[in-house]
């Protein structure tokens, strides 16, 4: 893996993000930036002090940010081909991995600015607003789940993204099927603790329940990343030059 | 060692022949042109010799290298415009050219020289910090040969490279292929349709038709090779019955009489000066004398039609 190439295809890719997010538009880059300012610093500060505290409303930050940024890397395989792109992109020395090194780090890029940016500006005007002299911080166990899943949320994200992609005809096609299969993915675990008899779901409740917060954390890690090292392995296989649905 | 060695090249894609046992030799610093019709193979041809692609059988190498194997390497050393090749849009010109010398390696001194004499060179100044979305389809395709053209490749597979380009630009633009290919012995390979463009720029051609070639030689092997050359002699007055003397002179294949006086057609180059003496003897007027020889366009229908009329087996 050369960084010169990732550095290459990251480059490209933040700088298409920063034509996406704003269409090429001054006045809307920064209307979109004052929304953005807005939420993160009116949020937290209408739910007050607890918002700190919160674990579960803390961790919907990295999960939108994810979502939000997941689009880049539907766009990152299925998008080049439809720009006719993908081929001269090929056609150079870079090997097929670095590109996926390259799409999947600017997108986790932009997902941590989406997630992490908004936590930190609501934890600064908390502790301007509701301090009262002692400092607002979360528990210690969120100071580092937090970033941890801001990382590994677009990572597991971004490359099963990449792989829809790799595989979809058009951005619309690719977009439509994670469309679906994100709230599939949501769902399933939901429907089955229903289906699961009542014993069973209730000891696995209770089991997460008796876990401290820092094991649900390393929990979740650890099946993200195993998600991603699947659709990794998966985009190594198939996303290679001399394969027909390549081109 | 040639720059591209095609040794009973076949592909499928999946149970559909594209190319069929084709082989194919191109010197280093030679001008090719691989001509045929849509769907004639032409870009897979390309595709395998970048590697992107790899052939159901035979041998590919490119400038000593398996494109399968070394694949980097051989792109690293070549310089592709592909069929209807894109650039990024959310990128200037500048950018755009800066990505593709950031895969190539290019130092930032290198890249500057380079790209400001292409940008010069291609009708591009003045645009650099432009948007590729907000260029036009000729400007958009002279920046996809700027990339193809930026780090000085040894090889050049350009398809279809003046697609969208005005007359002008595309005679620019082979003025600039020449001048590269004689300055630094770079090879090209290009395809295209415009058979006026391969006649003054390339040494070699190939036509491919239904994945095989059926014509592979030196532009004027190929136009020599389809019909015997021909006179037409402008005359203002020719006697009656001339045309079955002229007829018996030895290298006379035919005369036929027409609006303008004669139309000769010749066994070989050689008796042009004996002609018009027999004619300027008998009494012919003549104004204007015209040696036709057969055009790449003719010889590339010819090709075509003679095998399409071979692959239904009757005579063309």
């Amino acid at each position: 893996m050369r960084w010169r190439m990732v550095r290459a295809i990251l480059r490209k890719e933040m700088g298409g993000y920063a034509q996406q997010f704003a269409g090429g538009n001054r006045a809307a880059l920064i209307s979109s930036s004052l929304t953005f300012l807005g939420a993160s610093i009116g949020g937290p500060l209408l739910i007050g002090p607890y918002w700190v505290e919160s674990a579960a409303l803390l961790c919907v930050y990295p999960i939108i940010g994810a979502v939000l940024g997941v689009h880049g890397a539907l766009d990152g395989i299925a998008g080049e081909r439809e720009r006719h792109t993908l081929e001269t992109l090929l056609a150079s020395p870079i090997d097929e991995m670095e590109i996926i090194a390259g799409k999947l780090a600017g997108s986790i890029m932009l997902c941590m600015g989406l997630s992490l940016v908004p936590i930190g500006l609501g934890l600064i005007a908390m502790n301007i607003v509701h301090a009262d002299g002692a400092l607002l911080l979360p528990a210690a166990h969120l100071i580092w789940g937090l970033p941890m899943l801001a990382v590994l949320m677009p990572a597991a994200m971004s490359s099963t993204a990449l792989l829809v992609s790799l595989f979809s005809a058009s951005v619309r096609n690719a977009t439509q099927v994670y469309g679906l299969l994100l709230p599939v993915l949501l769902v399933i675990p939901a429907v089955t603790m229903i289906l699961l008899p009542h014993e069973v779901s209730s000891r696995i409740r209770d089991t997460v329940q008796s876990y401290p917060g820092a094991g649900v954390f390393i929990a979740i890690g650890g099946v993200l990343s195993v998600v991603t090292l699947i659709a990794l392995l998966h985009l190594k296989a198939y996303f290679r030059r001399g394969s027909q649905q390549v081109l | 060692m040639g720059a591209i060695e095609l040794t009973g090249i076949s592909f499928h894609y999946d149970a559909v022949p594209v190319l069929e046992g084709m082989d194919l030799h191109i010197a280093r610093g030679e001008r090719f042109a691989l001509l045929g019709p849509n769907g004639a193979g032409k870009t897979t041809t390309i595709r395998l010799l970048l590697g992107l692609l790899r052939p159901s059988a035979g041998s590919v190498s490119v400038l000593g290298l398996d494109p399968t194997t070394a694949g980097a390497e051989v792109r690293s050393r070549s310089g592709a415009l592909l069929e209807s090749a894109g650039s990024y849009e959310a990128l200037s010109v500048i950018e755009n050219l800066r990505f593709h010398a950031d895969l190539f390696g290019m130092t930032e001194a290198r890249f500057r020289s380079r790209a400001s004499e292409l940008i010069q060179t291609l009708g591009l100044a003045g645009l650099e910090d432009r948007g590729a979305s907000h260029l036009s389809l000729g400007q958009k395709r002279r920046l996809t040969l700027a990339r193809a053209l930026l780090h000085e490749p040894e090889l050049l597979i350009l398809d279809e490279p003046t697609n969208g380009l005005d007359p002008i630009a595309a005679r620019e633009l082979y003025r600039l292929l020449i001048r590269m290919t004689d300055q630094d012995g770079s090879t090209l390979l290009v395809t295209t349709h415009n058979l006026a463009e391969v006649e003054s720029v390339c040494h070699r051609a190939a036509i491919i038709h239904h994945g095989s070639l059926v014509a592979c030689d030196t532009i004027g092997a190929l136009t020599d090779e389809l019909s015997r050359p021909t006179l037409d002699l402008i005359c203002d007055a020719v006697p009656d019955g001339y045309e079955t003397a002229l007829a018996s002179v030895s290298g006379v294949a035919s005369v036929t009489r027409t609006e303008l006086g004669l139309n000769i057609e010749l066994t070989s180059d050689g008796p042009i000066n004996a002609i018009l003496a027999h004619a300027m003897d008998a009494g012919v007027g003549l104004l204007e004398v015209r040696r036709h020889r057969a055009s790449l366009t003719e010889v590339y229908l010819d090709r075509i039609a003679s095998d399409a009329a071979a692959a239904r087996g009757s005579p063309t």
